[in-house]
């Protein structure tokens, strides 16, 4: 309900002021009434009233001067103008000051009541198209989007804050194509070219493009924009919104460039690799894994179970190590895979599971070699050659073969059915004979030019078999070369194009009817006669006839008039004087058609037919003929025939004949009525001109004009030179205003009644300009019009102020309506203490309702609680916020209703307010989400691989490398960036130990020759262990697409270092070994040598005394046999002593009868007897027994310790310990003597015993530390592993 | 009359033993064997006063028999022929229960009496023999309570004195001049030989051993 209008009534009359009152207030004006000048412009100005009454003539001021005062005071009340005597003048100078109307007392009343009526009306529909025009404003204006308009010459015309924001341009800067300066300018032509396309196309458009911000940084956008459609449906502009897209941009970049790196190293692994989910399920495989696969599309591949990738008998064993490992980290295995086309290879898989934090099993990488590459080549072969044979065999297309010399091998059944021959007939030249005759000597010359250049060949010709059935074919064959490239034979196919032949054929006929349409169109000026004969002849052409005939029939379908014949049809014909019209009912089999209002084909022309009444004589022979009848709506038009074909008339040929003669029909029908119109158009435009409308003062007796000086310059004149126009303004109105005007007028003259008009003017000078008409007549004492007295006013300013504000009301309004994303606006609803608490639906688009699902007419005025009860509070608060505060809030939602995602801004365009605006991300986030897991997949693949990545770039500098690689290379990838094979740092040494320059590291190989360097083992220094790493490296230079140098070259290794150890420390032992043994047979030897010197010289000699003294027994006397005896005696016993210590030397028995210590306590004993020195042993837990292997080595390096201190150390006492634990026996012996160093005489191996001791120990496993330099004593201790 | 088995490996041996003691005119040998084996199932079977067994045999040795006999016929006196003096085996016929132990190369007349005196209920042993130095002998061979520190290499145990103090394998090898993986090497090997898990068990290791004073 709109508040009661107010009215300032200004009339110096009171009665008539009461009057005015009272009526005004009946109908419910608010009304109040000012007697002078001054009085109206203190009311106005305290109050600005709807309405102003003014009379002109007040007692305190000129009227019109008041009048203008007021329409300054408030430019928002409609003043209308009440005079008692109307002058020409004041009429204009009212006018002038924008008086809505201009009454001339007495007043009518119900004609005061409908101005001011409408004038209210113009009123409100102006203040609620500004309120329109300033929700809009301030929904765009202060949306954080960008948001610009272009014209139709893609002319930015608005750009709202945000963008101006954006770009940090002033409107005025911004405005035109202003913007274009901000944007980076190699994006400039891209984007200019983008949005030409779009405008051209009247299509949305998206896109991105990189600005130089306001802070001078490269900032990205996102453009989304849609065109304008006018009311008719022209496109006159553009809309869109401008996002800055920076930190997404650089995030997906990232992420992109993250992702292609990791995705590159994997694809580009020389391991075929594969990532199963932890069901087995693959998730992906790399370039060698589709290659094992055998396929290279990787759709093809990922998404597969495993067990479909398995043999039959394999697939339990796999459940086996699936289940392996969730609990190992690892597996290796052998098993036959199938392959994509079902054959079967032999893998070697190396897999291990990747745990989430929780250690559950998230994926498994598998590393996969194929290990019978070879045989499974040989397979392959042996099955492709077999698919070969099937496959020609069963193939649909015909295939054939011959050998060097082009004679047919082979041909395929397929072939067979085509050429109507056996394989039989086909071999050697046979086949030529399938050719169809007409191609016979052309494709036997084109075969044997083929053979003869041993090139291939590609030709299409047709087979006829023996019953005449002819086939198209189109037929490829190359020749087969073997291993040396000599060509053992042709190959070819051949394909049945009989079909697509006959289509070709039906569209060269249309093609070729359209053509002519065409130029039938193009002759447009010609006459009728000159077009249907045109027509005649290509129907003619078009149907392969000889003759052909068009003739117009009469409008009543009773007389058909020959309009055309065709040359050849004329040619022929000796009829003289023939006749032009042919009455239906005499016509022969040619009306037929006509009466029967079908096409009528009779390819039996001169066989018995019921229509047939024969021709006249000398009329063309007929063999065959076929008409048509053409059709305007249900009229038959015309009958078109053509005859004589060499075969018969088809369907095809009706069709031709009909369209081309419809086409023809409405080319000429269409002529016609362009003629009519043009006709009428210049008789409108005469009409027009003799229509011209009086002059502002049109004395009706005297028909006399008489026009103001601001009538000139109203219609762009020059009032000094020019006359009144004759005939009044009318040519200078807009042609559809001009017919309301007259007609208007004409009432106006009769009623008396004023006109009041406001029409768009073309001026003498070519500018448009609206003008506020208004007239009225004057009539004489008996009611005639005599005169017609009125004003043209140039409203041009005021009505570009409404036009502007419509303008720019509609084009909010389309924005918002138009707009590709979301837009809503609502008003928050707070509770007593200021929070928010619910928000009410003001206003959506048709995007808005398009992305939620959500209907304007159901949810516009009602808050979202009723919409949607179920939402959470936390969005109220949000969105709360943003209406109270100010701030925009920008956040992403997804709508589980519709399933997308949205990136959602809200803000405050208002007190109050809060509007939504609403993109849907979905695609993005839909595509980020697959990119970060694609890329996460790929890098923990990266990350796991055992073997070590490494990078370069063309001139050597490291770009990349995997965790593996840091670990064996020491060094972080951070730390190896930008480092060159040439850094010193590396150290790399060749297997021999020699030092390798970085020139020739496998890289750098690989970048200068372009080839792949395989498995090159070198050992690198690693920084971190302080030792070198032995590495196998395959160093592979990688090109980009049409270029000869590598841009990069990869190098994957494997840590060789434990297996290189391995064998070197086998070869060590065995070279100790021979060392060892060595040893042990010289010491075999010393001991024999001193046993044998033992027995010669002790026993042998102690012998030699005892045989001398028993022989002495028989010789000697019988008293000295007392003597003899015992010295026998004392003899046998030395003996016996002697051969115990050698026995004890050897090996002393106790070590076996009673154990380590025992034999030690003994040999202590001995030991301080022979050399004087003292041992001190303790031991503690060895007393029991320990293996035989332990106790004698124990043994021995003590006793080889305690020589060697005797022998060298030179003190009086020596330390043995003995310590015996469940896992090992530690002895240590000690001394504070002379000691040594220990390496110069480990180094001379053999002068000693302690490597015999070193040995002794190794072989059991243990170790021994000999500690010691000159002076400072010697410390020897063995551990001897007891397990 | 005293009945005996002899057990002696070499022929002659045994058939010189048997007249030796044949010649008394109470004592008559029941049985002979050539192992330790077939000595410990004769004298089962036979029950003889005495058992005289050469120390050294191939098979079950003499010292080993005995005992197997003392356990299974204690009633049988045993009596160690034995060609070493060595304190070790006699002590081990001791241990084992043998009631005498006679040197081979002693006269006729001494392994007559070491019968008599073993039949007696007294020990025997030949005169070169004395009880004093198998008890000196015992102590020797008794394990003696010893710091296992004691087997740890010089370097280890300077290695685990300044493990002890809380110096780092870095730091360790810098004084020592050693590289940070050997110092990591011996402090692992002496932590392996001492049976310490940690730190802190190293560090209790090194107070008890006197290493690292607990006062400092």
């Amino acid at each position: 309900m709109w508040p009661k209008p107010t009215v300032v009534v200004v009339e110096d009359d009171p009665d008539f002021a009461g009057n005015i009152q009272d009526i005004l207030e009946d109908n419910d004006y608010e009304v109040r009434i000012c007697s002078t000048g001054r009085c109206a412009l203190e009311q106005v100005a305290s109050n600005a009233p709807d309405l102003i009454l003014l009379d002109l003539r007040l007692p305190d001021a000129d009227g019109v001067d008041v009048l203008v005062e007021l329409r300054q005071l408030s430019a928002d009340s409609e003043v209308l103008v009440i005079t008692g005597h109307g002058s020409f003048h004041s009429a204009t100078s009212a006018i002038n000051a924008h008086a809505f109307a201009y009454l001339i007392k007495p007043i009518d009343f119900d004609q005061l009541l409908l101005m001011m009526h409408r004038a209210l009306e113009g009123k409100r529909a102006v203040r609620a198209l500004r309120e329109s025009e300033e929700r809009f404003r301030s929904l765009t204006d202060n949306s954080p989007v960008g948001i610009f308009q272009t014209d139709s010459a893609s002319k930015c015309i608005y750009a709202n804050q945000a963008l101006l924001r954006i770009y940090g341009l002033s409107e005025d800067e911004c405005l035109g194509d202003g913007w274009q300066t901000t944007v980076y300018p190699p994006d400039l032509e891209p984007l200019k070219k983008r949005i030409d396309t779009a405008t051209r196309s009247a299509s949305r458009s998206e896109g991105d493009y990189r600005i130089i911000g306001p802070d001078g940084d490269l900032r990205w956008l996102r453009v989304i924009s849609a065109p304008l459609f006018s009311e008719v449906g022209k496109p006159i502009g553009r809309i869109g919104t401008i996002m800055d897209v920076t930190e997404r941009v650089q995030t997906r970049e990232a992420l992109q460039q993250s992702e292609e790196l990791h995705r590159t190293l994997v694809d580009t692994s020389p391991d075929a690799i594969v990532l199963l989910d932890p069901d087995g399920k693959v998730l992906m495989g790399n370039a060698r894994a589709l290659g094992l696969y055998g396929t290279e599309d990787p759709s093809e591949f990922a998404g597969r179970g495993v067990f479909d990738l398995v043999a039959p008998e394999d697939q339990e064993r796999v459940t086996g190590l699936l289940h392996t490992l969730t609990t190992n980290s690892s597996a290796e295995f052998e098993l036959t895979a199938l392959r994509k086309n079902g054959t079967r290879s032999p893998l070697e898989i190396r897999a291990s599971a990747i745990r989430d934090s929780s250690r559950n099993v998230t994926s498994i990488i598998a590393m996969v070699r194929d290990i019978t590459q070879r045989k499974m080549a040989e397979q392959a072969l042996r099955d492709s050659e077999e698919r070969f044979r099937t496959l020609t065999a069963l193939s649909p297309t015909g295939v054939y073969m011959t050998d060097a010399a082009g004679h047919c091998l082979y041909v395929n059944e397929r072939w067979c059915e085509m050429a109507g021959m056996s394989e039989q007939e086909a071999l050697g030249e046979g086949w030529l004979d399938a050719l169809h005759p007409a191609d016979r000597e052309q494709m036997t010359k084109a075969w044997n030019d083929m053979v003869l250049a041993g090139g291939s060949w590609e030709e299409e010709f047709r087979f006829q078999t023996p019953e005449g059935k002819t086939t198209w074919i189109y037929t490829m064959a190359s020749s087969i070369l073997d291993a040396n490239g000599e060509i053992l034979g042709y190959m070819g196919v051949d394909v049945d194009i009989t079909e697509r032949k006959k289509t070709e054929a039906v569209h060269e006929l249309d093609e070729s009817r359209l053509e002519t349409l065409l130029h039938l169109n193009q002759i447009t000026g010609a006459p009728l006669q000159e077009i249907a004969t045109y027509a005649m002849e290509e129907a003619v052409r078009l149907t392969q006839s000889d003759i052909g005939y068009v003739a117009i029939v009469s409008e009543d379908e009773t007389m058909l008039t020959m309009h055309a014949w065709s040359q050849a049809a004329m040619k022929s014909c000796r009829i003289e004087n023939k006749p032009l019209h042919y009455p239906v009912e005499s016509t022969g089999l040619w009306g037929e058609a006509l009466r029967q209002r079908k096409p009528v084909i009779t390819n039996d022309y001169t066989g018995p037919n019921p229509g047939k009444k024969g021709t006249p004589d000398g009329h063309v022979e007929i063999v065959r003929h076929m008409n048509v009848p053409i059709f305007d709506g249900d009229r038959i038009v015309v009958i078109a025939g053509v005859g004589n074909k060499q075969t018969d008339y088809d369907e095809s040929d009706v069709r031709q004949l009909t369209l081309l003669m419809s086409g023809m029909w409405r080319i000429v029908q269409r002529k016609q009525s362009e003629q009519a119109l043009r006709n009428s158009e210049t008789l409108l435009s005469q009409a027009q001109r003799l229509a011209k409308i009086g002059s502002w003062e049109y004395d009706i007796s005297t028909d006399k004009h008489i026009w103001s000086e601001e009538m000139f310059r109203v219609f762009g004149l020059d009032p000094a030179t020019s006359e009144p126009l004759q005939g009044g303004y009318g040519r200078y109105l807009f042609p559809d205003d001009m017919e309301a005007l007259v007609s208007a007028a004409k009432e106006a003259v009769q009623s008396g009644d004023p006109l009041d008009s406001e029409l768009r003017i073309i001026r003498a000078d070519g500018l448009v300009a609206w003008a506020h008409i208004q007239c009225r007549a004057i009539h004489d004492e008996q009611g005639n019009a005599v005169r017609i007295i009125g004003a043209v006013q140039d409203i041009t300013q005021r009505k570009r102020a409404d036009q502007a504000l419509i303008d720019s009301e509609r084009r909010y309004r389309t924005l918002f309506s138009e707009m590709n994303e979301g837009f809503a606006l609502h008003e928050i609803i707070s509770d007593f203490s200021g929070k928010p608490c619910d928000y009410l639906f003001l206003d959506v688009n048709p995007a808005f309702e398009r992305l939620t699902g959500l209907d304007r007419n159901e949810i516009v005025g009602k808050t979202v609680k009723e919409v949607m009860p179920a939402l959470e509070p936390y969005w109220i608060g949000t969105y709360g916020e943003a209406a109270l505060s100010g701030q925009p809030v920008r956040f992403e939602s997804f709508n589980r209703a519709v399933g997308r995602y949205f990136d959602v801004f809200a803000f405050c365009p208002g007190p109050g307010l809060f509007a939504c605006f609403v993109a849907d991300s979905t695609e993005r986030k839909v595509a980020e989400g697959k990119l970060r897991k694609s890329e996460e997949e790929y890098r923990t693949l990266f990350e796991t691989m055992a073997q070590g990545i490494v990078y370069q770039n063309a001139s050597g500098s490291i770009t990349f490398a995997n965790p593996a690689a840091e670990r064996m290379l020491g060094m972080s990838l951070d730390e190896m960036l930008g480092r060159t094979s040439m850094d010193t740092i590396w150290r790399t040494v060749r297997e021999d130990g020699s030092e390798l320059s970085g020139e020739c590291h496998p890289p750098m190989i690989a970048l200068r020759t372009g080839m792949e360097v395989p498995g090159t083992v070198i050992g690198v220094f690693n920084r971190k262990e302080r030792r070198h790493r032995w590495l196998s490296v395959t160093a592979v230079p990688q090109f980009r697409p049409g270029e000869d140098e590598p841009y990069q070259a990869y190098s994957s290794f494997e840590d060789i270092t434990d297996r290189k150890e391995a064998e070197e420390a086998l070869r060590e032992s065995h070279e100790r070994l021979q060392t060892l043994s060595r040893q042990l047979v010289s010491v075999q030897e010393a001991e024999r040598r001193s046993i044998g010197r033992e027995l010669h010289d002790q026993i042998g000699g102690a012998l030699t005394a005892l045989s001398i003294a028993l022989k002495m027994n028989p010789a000697q006397a019988s008293d000295n046999t007392e003597n003899n005896v015992s010295l026998a005696q004392e003899l046998v016993s030395d003996l016996t002593t002697r051969i115990r210590e050698i026995s004890l030397d050897l090996r002393p028995p106790m070590l076996d009868d009673l154990g380590l210590v025992p034999a030690l306590l003994w040999y202590f004993v001995r030991y301080t007897t022979q050399t004087n020195v003292q041992v001190d042993f303790r031991h503690t837990g060895a007393e029991h027994r320990f293996t035989q292997e332990v106790e004698t080595a124990a043994f021995r390096i003590i006793q080889e310790a305690l020589t060697n201190a005797a022998r060298h150390a030179e003190v009086p006492e020596i330390t043995v310990r003995l310590f015996a634990n469940e896992k090992a026996l530690h002895l240590q012996v000690e001394d504070r003597g002379a000691g040594f160093d220990v390496d110069s005489v480990l180094s001379k191996c053999d002068t000693n015993g302690l490597t015999g001791m070193q040995e002794r120990a190794s072989l059991l496993g243990g170790t021994l530390v000999v500690e010691s330099s000159p002076g400072a004593g010697t410390s020897l201790t063995a551990t001897l592993p007891l397990l | 009359m005293v009945t005996l088995v002899l057990a002696d490996d070499h022929n002659l041996v045994r058939e010189g033993v048997r007249a030796l003691l044949e010649a008394e005119s109470d004592f008559t040998v029941i049985g002979q064997c050539a192992d330790g084996t077939e000595a410990i199932d004769m004298v089962e079977t036979l029950h003889p006063d005495v058992l005289v067994i050469d120390a050294a045999m191939p098979g079950l040795n003499g010292l080993e028999a005995a005992k197997q006999v003392k356990l299974r016929t204690p009633d049988t006196k045993v009596l160690v022929l034995s060609m070493y003096a060595n304190e070790g085996y006699v002590l081990q016929a001791l241990r084992n229960g043998a009631d005498g132990y006679v040197l081979k190369d002693e006269t006729a007349s001494v392994l007559v009496q070491a019968v008599h005196d073993i039949l007696a209920g007294r020990r025997y042993l030949s005169p070169p023999i004395s009880e004093r130095a198998i008890d000196a002998y015992v102590q020797k061979a008794e394990s003696v309570t010893q710091q296992d520190f004691g087997m740890l290499t010089a370097r280890e145990r300077e290695i685990l004195q300044l493990g002890a103090e809380g110096h780092s394998n870095a730091s360790i090898a810098q004084r020592l001049s050693i590289s940070p993986r050997t110092a990591e090497t011996h402090r692992t090997n002496l932590m392996r030989k001492l049976g310490l898990k940690n730190q802190t068990d190293l560090i209790r290791y090194a107070i008890k051993a006197g290493v690292l004073p607990m006062d400092q």
